[in-house]
């Protein structure tokens, strides 16, 4: 898989999408939940039999909206090779450093990576179907200022744009004979140059562009601002919390059941 | 004083460290429900003046600021930002930009929540906004999955929601189609009429703008002039090529048919010969239908031949469906169609930059799937729509040498100095792409494309955002490369431009298919269907519509006078 691609397939698993799904009128509170009930059951877990039940059983939960295993997959596959080898380095440093058994590192390792992909669907899950905005207006609610939390949402805004613009500038510059892909590093850094310095430019342009519209929108008036929605709970969070939590507390039964090593 | 809706003052503005005023001895007062178009030339100063409207000089760029500034009756300077806010709404030149949030919703309330306003209040005003832009079916999606067009409407709804009673709008037609274009005109309009706006645009593309318009102002630093735009256009003669602005065919249309004062739209004249009973006898039984057609060229002359094309994206987009054409050697042809219908997705396919996802096709004979874009780019020069995209030199003489260079060509400097000269840009040889017009980087862009030769020029979207003087000289350019013999084509959805080059063969997208090829004048008075009627020239419009079709088939003024 090319760069590019890597970091598409990656990106097109992380953003936020506006579609009909259950997570979307899920509360950002439930969502948090949820993620922290995954993690402390994976974390008080050290088994393989209840991490595989609760893997499942996030999995299981992220189907309810029809577009989730699609994206757990794209995430799982941008994030393939990145895992194996953390895997691998974690694998050969603890067994030359440690006095352990070897089999007994790799189902430490194995352990810990469904741990982790455990944690993944909620993760997902929270990203997916919370806007940034949500998550500041959660935020502020601690007591945080609004505007020194905006920086994050214009960053998750301009991002793609940003991209785009580059790919633009790359086609611009490929149609002029550049040949970014082919020679050694030296060629390819004189040509990268070709592809920086418009991005740098068209970037300050938008940047001043976006100074004049925060501006004409009255960003940064007071410390405070009003948030239209509300951080509502509603019966439909109350019932996903109390599912999770059913599910989860099983998870912790079962690991306290099991005696085998492992299992 | 008389509380006016905009009052300046003998304004003079220079830009932090700039000697030169970007604005010279300003004075302009605007009434309350006026509908005013600012034009000129590009670097006159309309945007410096927009943004002095708007506060953001002086409270966001600093510079100095000579004379008086009052909006609805409160003094610029010293208010704070929420006082200018509710008086004057600006939508800027890209409305892409001026979008911050990720939901339209949010976007959409945004000033509301930043300015303090209740739930209440603003949840009505949300409700207000999407029923009156219509923007119910996009509240709840992404916002960078937005068309241009969608774009506009949110950047002008959230401006909207603030309620203010001055609405300022920069260039907002320069990236829109001309049915997009017209559904905001007519919605400028409605605020201007029945909500009692008062509408300040800033605007090159004049020819469906003026008849909305109270006053025509032009500017360049200073203001040249100022009134009822029949008045400017019936005292000033060749404004169009001293300060840049776009005449509409209607009112070069009221000196033929002997009308005292400009008209400045198709229906106006139209009424006009209806009440004083006017025909027009062309002496012209039926134009030689022959005249009008495209002849298929040979095997050997063909430039580009599309067979079957298919591109579909991987977010699953078909951007274009089974597309068939051949484009002759030397012809001058133009792809026209609404914003989406695939003009870029098809050019990118001719220098290999996008490859078929079903259908081949050839440039010269050669399959652009077997060759990578810089064997293609050898004979398709390609230059699209945004200059800064191709700039990163120190000066032009190097930007051009830099593709000479790329391009492995003989006598690279003797080539550069030639095209230099060739497009006027000798002067600017040792001066910084970045600090010279926009009229002057576009003709840099399409120097880089030519300086090696090659067979194929293509251009995207040429005179989006420039003025008629620029689109004038990129005419007579396009004009003098394609007297060389190259083969021209082009991506538009400027009718006005298009009704005055000399083009052979027009290709019509919608949607991603072909729905016409043809002559200019079979394209425009008989292939198009109704519902592109916009996408005709103003002229053609109005002969169609007093029935001289059968007789004559003008595409622009000169013809229709000859």
């Amino acid at each position: 898989m090319s760069s590019r691609r890597f970091f598409e397939v990656l990106g097109s698993s992380l953003v936020y999408e506006s579609r009909e799904s259950i997570f979307i009128k899920l509360s950002i509170v439930t969502k948090i939940v949820y993620i922290i009930l995954t993690s402390i059951t994976a974390f008080l877990s050290d088994k393989f039999l209840p991490l595989i039940i609760l893997l499942s059983i996030n999995i299981g939960l992220s189907m309810i909206d029809r577009a989730m295993p699609k994206k757990i997959v794209m995430m799982l596959k941008g994030l393939s090779l990145f895992i194996a080898m953390i895997f691998l380095f974690n694998v050969i440093t603890t067994f030359l450093l440690g006095e352990t058994d070897l089999i007994d590192v790799i189902l430490h390792q194995v352990l810990a990576t469904i741990r982790i992909l455990a944690v993944v669907p909620p993760l997902l899950i929270f990203i997916s179907s919370t806007t940034p905005l949500q998550i500041i207006q959660f935020i502020s609610r601690l007591g945080v200022r609004y505007d020194r939390l905006y920086p994050f949402v214009i960053a998750y805004r301009f991002i793609p744009l940003i991209f785009q613009e580059m790919k633009n500038i790359y086609d611009a510059q490929r149609s002029r004979g550049v040949e970014l892909e082919q020679g050694g590093i030296i060629n390819k850094l004189k040509g990268s140059a070709s592809v920086v310095v418009p991005m740098i430019v068209c970037s300050t342009i938008r940047a001043r562009d976006l100074a004049e519209a925060l501006m004409i929108r009255g960003f940064g008036y007071k410390e405070k601002r009003t948030f239209y929605r509300t951080l509502t709970f509603t019966r439909l969070d109350i019932l996903f919390i109390f599912m999770v939590l059913i599910t989860h507390v099983f998870v912790l039964v079962i690991t306290r059941l099991s005696y085998i090593n492992f299992l | 004083m008389t509380t006016r809706a905009i009052h300046l003052d003998n304004i003079t503005y220079f830009y932090p460290n700039s000697k030169e005023p970007a604005l010279d001895n300003i004075t302009l007062y605007v009434d309350y429900g006026e509908f005013i178009v600012i034009a000129g030339p590009s670097g006159g100063g309309k945007s410096t003046l927009c943004r002095i409207i708007a506060g953001l000089i002086p409270h966001l760029y600093g510079g100095k600021l000579n004379g008086k500034v009052y909006i609805d009756g409160l003094d610029i300077n010293a208010a704070d930002i929420k006082s200018i806010i509710e008086r004057v709404g600006i939508v800027l030149q890209n409305p892409e930009n001026q979008i911050v949030n990720i939901v339209v919703e949010e976007e959409l309330v945004f000033s509301l929540e930043n300015l303090l306003y209740t739930r209440t209040e603003i949840t009505a005003r949300l409700e207000e906004v999407i029923e009156k832009l219509g923007l119910s079916h996009l509240r709840s999606r992404t916002t960078y999955g937005l068309s241009g067009g969608e774009a506009q409407r949110v950047v002008l709804g959230s401006v909207l929601a603030v309620k203010p009673k001055i609405l300022l709008l920069d260039e907002p037609l320069a990236h829109l189609d001309p049915p997009a274009a017209r559904n905001l005109l007519e919605f400028l309009n409605y605020l201007n009429k029945v909500e009692d706006k008062t509408i300040i645009v800033v605007e090159h593309r004049l020819s469906e703008l003026l008849k909305y318009a109270s006053r025509l102002v032009i500017l360049n630093k200073r203001i040249i002039c100022d009134g009822h735009p029949r008045r400017i256009l019936s005292e000033f003669n060749d404004i169009d090529a001293i300060y840049g602005i776009e005449v509409p065919t209607s009112a070069r249309l009221s000196k033929v048919l002997g009308f005292k004062q400009p008209i400045l739209s198709i229906e106006e004249a139209l009424d006009l010969m209806k009440t004083k009973n006017l025909t027009i006898k062309t002496g012209i039984t039926n134009e030689d239908p022959r005249t009008h057609k495209v002849s298929n060229c040979e095997d050997k002359d063909v430039a580009i031949s599309v067979q079957g094309l298919w591109h579909v994206y991987e977010n699953g987009v078909e951007a274009l469906k089974n597309i068939n054409l051949d484009i002759c050697k030397g012809e001058f042809v133009a792809i026209v169609g609404g914003n989406g219908s695939g003009k870029t997705t098809l050019i990118k396919h001719f220098n290999g930059l996008l490859k078929p996802t079903k259908g081949k096709v050839y440039v010269l004979g050669k399959n652009t799937s077997q060759y990578s874009v810089a064997e293609l780019a050898k004979h398709v020069g390609m230059v699209f729509q945004n200059p800064l995209h191709y700039f990163f030199r120190d000066n032009v003489y190097d930007e051009i040498m830099f593709t000479a260079k790329s391009m492995n060509i003989r006598n690279a400097e003797e080539k550069v100095t030639e095209i230099l000269e060739r497009l006027g840009l000798l002067n600017l040889a040792y001066r910084s792409p970045y600090e010279i017009s926009a009229g002057e980087q576009r003709r840099v862009a399409i120097a880089s494309a030519l300086v090696y030769n090659p067979a194929i020029i293509v251009l995207d979207e040429p005179t989006a955002g420039i003025d008629f003087k620029l689109k004038l000289e990129l005419l007579d350019i396009l004009v003098n490369i394609w007297k060389t013999g190259r083969t021209i084509v082009m991506t538009t959805h400027d009718m006005e431009f298009l009704a005055y080059a000399p083009v052979q063969k027009i290709i019509v997208l919608d949607r991603g298919r072909i729905i016409a090829t043809g002559s200019p004048k079979t394209i425009f008075y008989e292939d198009l269907p109704e519902n592109m009627a916009m996408f005709m020239p103003q002229l053609v419009r109005f002969v169609k519509s007093i029935g001289l079709d059968k007789n004559l088939k003008p595409l622009n003024i000169q013809e229709f006078i000859s």
